[in-house]
């Protein structure tokens, strides 16, 4: 053993002190990281020793990156450039860098172009992250020697088309993100051989239409991001080989109708978002492929309804977003089977009346947003078999307060679910117009019923324009009523206080003809007024013409 | 249980985002390139500056969310976290991390909580102040032995010790009604702090903070001051109560009732009623960051204690993260109570450093160099009065309520303007619901330093 011992003493003596040398205004760690965030480096540093491997780049005045910057550190692995000034990478600029394995060059808003050939030395990058400057175009060959890539990320640039072919060296991609970027079509064969992808990003682009066999190859793709461009229609079979995909979003687009099967294929979905398009109908049986589906947003499109039984086949669905649409009312059975079911959105749409078996069975459900509807009324017995229920806002709803907001009331009161609904008001009756519900007790919530009526039945047996006062009325039920009668030039003034809180019914009778000229009245007639819990007053002008 | 079914309600509407998140351990140039990540995908929310370096080289990076990143605007709170003080507690920095790439996420997907937090909120995120302990810890990954390995900075001092002690002098003047607020520190005290500390005292005196949290791991609990026992060489704890006290404890509760399971109480072997814990009453410190906040500056901090794991294994991150996140934004959402307003002169200039006095409650707050003052109260009715060098003082009596912070506006006149008529306060209520309030005569204040300092 002792030969080798001598011989790496050799190695290591003479190189001590030096490889541990940093160069000046950057910071080293470990002997293995370069790290420069020196605002004044307008260049990448000479005299890195060759023992670095990683160097990282922050804030420094980098305008351009030269031709053999790194030629003496061709052992680096990773070369990280963040938010530096960079306007432009020289031919050659990685040249002999063929073990780097990850290069970010990100946050440089006034680099527009990357030469072609610019990567062709990086045979091994595994992590590529060119995100966030000016690029506008992708050569066709710029990625023709990088075959070993896994992650190649380009959001945040200005890319406007990429050419078929781009990506056809990339066979080991697993991601890929082209987000944020102003792309408008996508050829049909881009991704055709990247068979290992499972993430793609194209969100916030331009994209106005898919061609059909698109992402035909993606057959282990598990994230799609589509959100934030201008598609209004989807092939009916682009997705149809994504028997993987767990994770759809297609929020922020113009989607005016999707086709009965799009979604048949997708029997891992997990996740879809289909916010801010521009639904108006959904087909029967879009759901009836997608049984792992776990949560589904709708919002801000413009239902008007849904089909009965649009759900049925979601055995694990979780949350359901339907707010901001245009629904007036459900179909009973829509919600049927959605056992696992636990918040619900249906916020903010024109739900006027609402079945009373609509929630039944939906034991596991803890949230159900109904502001902001034209609900009157619930029906009783409507959340019974919610045990696990606790959140339900209701305002911003006319809320008609009569006996049948009782049950929804108290069971509020139960639940103590206060706060959430403290701006909860009645629109009517009239008296109880703008009041908070919560704070009415439920004594205040009356219904007209004729049962409980107090009838203010008289006779004007005589009228007599000339005569200042009537004879007294016939009143039946007259033991805690008091009425008085005035009459003046032409009217007859009747006026009553009724102590009750329940509703007050006023019958005229009509009873001799002859006495009681220009009296127009059918008995058939009755006056009914409700009445708040106190003394009520009632008047009465009968015009005599 | 009104507090709890809020935050329930909170809950859901976050809900509604879900954030695409990696969770793994970031180490300092992952940390680095997440924050710039957030600062690029954000561009016109966010701000990245380093507050410093520590003694190894690294930067100290705050992230800065505001609608205005870079600026103060008047009557707009200051807000910051802080993580990772002591290297080996590393939930709070991964914690940061996420809220950072959430609030970000959140706001594009243009979520009403997170964009009107951002609106109306300054807030800082300095994930990491010990990312040279961190990666000492690093290197022994989740699973080591080594309880202490990277607690402390590279020079094996424990961060949450170096900072001056201000606690003595404080309980001194108490007893004999001395200063309450913004202690003098030693001549020497820069030679006697880490660079670390000597960086973060700098930036906590260079913003008007409102409101802070410090995140360590080690036990579930959120923790409020002070953390200095008043009872001298006590063996045993014994409750050190600020002036703020029940204000303190109500902060802590925000955090442990939104926490997924902190306000439970039993958690890592330990008890805590509601899950909080004033810090002396546990184990007295000296020291520490969170009494230096309150005795040398106008932010109110808590300490919170969020993972019995000091070094959680990479797949408990996402858990953790589920569990504090609604926390997290509403302690943040904690700065906007109390009263807040503008200290003017006679010709609408802010008068900084005015000292706004609130009777029963002696710890005083300032106002910055705008002139804009905010302090932090619980619902209830106040006498609160404004000061400043050769001006007559003012006071008023407010009622606060449970909601948005009331706007109190004050008007100094210079004291040789001898008219001694009541002055007319302008008072405003941000909520638009007029309360009323009386001018209280400025006799009725009580606070005999204020009075000495307007004999100046
Ligand atoms: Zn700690």
């Amino acid at each position: 053993m002792f030969p080798t011992t001598l011989v790496l003493l050799l190695f290591i003596l003479p190189q001590g002190p030096f490889a541990e040398a940093c160069p000046t205004s950057c910071n080293c760690f470990r002997i293995y990281k370069v790290f420069c965030s020196d605002e004044k480096m307008v260049d990448v540093p000479k005299e890195i020793k060759p023992k670095f491997t990683e160097i990282v780049f922050v804030e420094t005045s980098i305008r351009t990156l030269k031709t053999g910057s790194f030629r003496n550190n061709t052992g680096l692995t990773k070369i990280i450039f963040l938010n530096n000034n960079i306007v432009s990478l020289e031919p050659g600029t990685f040249i002999g860098l063929s073990d780097l394995t990850e290069l970010e060059i990100t946050g440089n808003p006034l680099l527009s172009t990357l030469n072609a050939g610019i990567f062709d030395d990086l045979t091994h990058l595994n992590k590529l992250i060119i995100a966030h400057n000016a690029i506008q175009n992708l050569s066709k060959e710029l990625f023709n020697n990088t075959e070993d890539l896994e992650v190649l990320k380009l959001q945040g640039n200005k890319i406007d088309n990429i050419s078929n072919g781009t990506f056809d060296q990339l066979k080991h991609l697993n991601t890929l993100s082209l987000g944020l970027n102003q792309i408008t079509m996508l050829p049909e064969g881009l991704f055709s051989n990247l068979n290992n992808l499972k993430i793609l990003y194209l969100n916030e682009n331009r994209i106005s239409s898919l061609p059909p066999g698109v992402f035909n190859n993606l057959t282990e793709l598990t994230d799609l991001a589509l959100e934030g461009n201008l598609i209004e229609h989807l092939p009916p079979g682009i997705f149809s080989h994504l028997t993987h995909l767990q994770k759809l979003r297609l929020q922020d687009n113009s989607i005016m109708d999707l086709p009965t099967s799009v979604f048949s294929s997708l029997l891992n979905l997990a996740f879809l978002n289909l916010d801010n398009n521009k639904l108006d109908t959904l087909p029967n049986d879009l759901f009836h492929s997608t049984p792992n589906l776990f949560k589904l947003s709708l919002k801000w499109n413009r239902l008007k309804t849904l089909p009965e039984g649009i759900f049925s086949g979601l055995f694990k669905v979780k949350t359901i977003v339907l707010s901001h649409n245009q629904i007036t009312s459900l179909p009973k059975r829509t919600f049927m089977e959605l056992m696992t079911l636990t918040k619900l959105h249906l916020e903010n749409n024109s739900l006027a009346r609402m079945d009373r078996e609509l929630f039944e069975n939906l034991t596991n459900l803890e949230f159900i947003n109904l502001s902001d509807n034209q609900l009157q009324m619930l029906p009783e017995g409507i959340f019974d078999s919610n045990y696990k229920l606790v959140l339900v806002p209701l305002y911003n709803n006319p809320w008609n307060c009569d006996c049948q907001l009782t049950y929804i009331m108290q069971w509020l009161h139960e639940i103590t679910d206060l706060t959430q609904n403290s701006q909860m008001r009645c629109e009517s009756p009239t008296h109880l117009k703008g009041k908070p519900i919560l704070l009415l007790g439920t004594e205040k919530l009356e219904c007209s019923l004729p049962e409980n009526a107090a009838d203010i039945s008289f006779s004007l047996r005589r009228v007599q324009v000339t005569n200042r006062f009537l004879n007294s009325p016939n009143l039946s039920n007259t033991s805690s009523i008091s009425c008085t009668y005035s009459s003046l030039d032409g009217a007859t003034f009747l006026s009553c206080n009724i102590p009750t809180c329940r509703s007050v019914k006023v019958r005229f009778l009509a009873q001799d003809e002859s006495e009681t000229q220009g009296l127009k009245y059918s008995s058939a007639n009755d006056l009914i007024l409700n009445s708040d819990c106190a003394v009520t007053s009632v008047n009465i002008t009968i015009n005599l013409t | 249980m009104a507090e709890r079914m809020r935050f329930l309600v909170n809950f859901f509407f976050l809900f509604e985002v879900t954030a695409s998140v990696n969770f793994y351990h970031h180490n300092y140039e992952d940390l680095v390139r997440a924050l710039y990540n957030v600062q690029n995908e954000c561009p016109y929310i966010t701000r990245i500056y380093s507050i410093g370096q520590s003694t190894q080289g690294r930067h100290l990076y705050v992230l800065e969310f505001s609608d205005n990143p870079g600026i103060h605007e008047p009557l707009e709170p200051e807000f910051k976290y802080v993580g990772n003080m002591h290297g080996n507690e590393v939930l709070g920095r991964e914690l940061l991390i996420q809220l950072s790439e959430f609030l970000c996420e959140a706001y594009r997907l243009g979520n009403d909580r997170i964009t009107s937090l951002i609106h109306s909120t300054r807030i800082h995120i300095l994930p990491s102040m010990n990312p040279d302990g961190y990666e000492v810890a690093a290197e022994q990954g989740p699973d080591a032995n080594g309880f202490l390995t990277g607690r402390n900075n590279i020079n094996e001092i424990d961060l949450n010790r170096n900072f001056p002690d201000l606690n003595t002098q404080i309980y001194y003047y108490e007893k004999i009604n001395g200063p309450n607020h913004h202690m003098p520190l030693p001549d020497n005290w820069k030679s006697q702090v880490e660079a670390e500390t000597l960086a973060t005292i700098r930036w906590m005196t260079s913003y008007n903070f409102v409101l802070s949290a410090n995140l360590h791991g080690g036990a579930v609990v959120a923790n409020y001051p002070y953390d200095k026992s008043r009872v001298r060489s006590a063996r045993y704890a014994s409750y050190s109560a600020t002036p703020d006290d029940t204000l303190f404890r109500k902060l802590a509760r925000t955090y442990s009732y939104a926490h997924g399971w902190m306000h439970q109480g039993w958690n890592c072997g330990d008890y805590f009623e509601d899950g909080i814990t004033n810090g002396a009453h546990w184990y007295s410190l000296s020291k520490g960051m969170q009494d230096f906040n309150y005795l040398y500056t106008n932010c109110f901090e808590i300490t919170l204690e969020l993972s019995c794991n000091k070094f959680p294994r990479q797949g408990d991150l996402e858990r953790e993260w589920y569990g504090n996140r609604d926390a997290l934004i509403s302690y943040i959402e904690e700065v906007h109570q109390g009263i807040k307003g503008m200290v003017l002169d006679e010709n609408n200039n802010g008068i900084p450093n005015a000292v706004i006095s609130v009777s029963g409650i002696n710890h005083d707050v300032t106002s910055g160099e705008m002139g804009d003052y905010f302090r932090l109260l619980l619902p209830g009715t106040y006498t609160v009065s404004a000061s400043a060098p050769e001006r007559k003082s003012q006071s008023v009596k407010v009622t606060v309520g449970p909601a948005e912070p009331l706007q109190v506006n004050f008007q100094l006149q210079t004291d040789k303007a001898l008219n001694v008529q009541e002055e007319k306060t302008p008072v405003k209520n941000l909520n638009s619901k007029a309360h009323l309030k009386k001018i209280i005569p400025r006799a009725l204040r009580k606070n005999p330093r204020d009075k000495s300092r307007i004999g100046n």
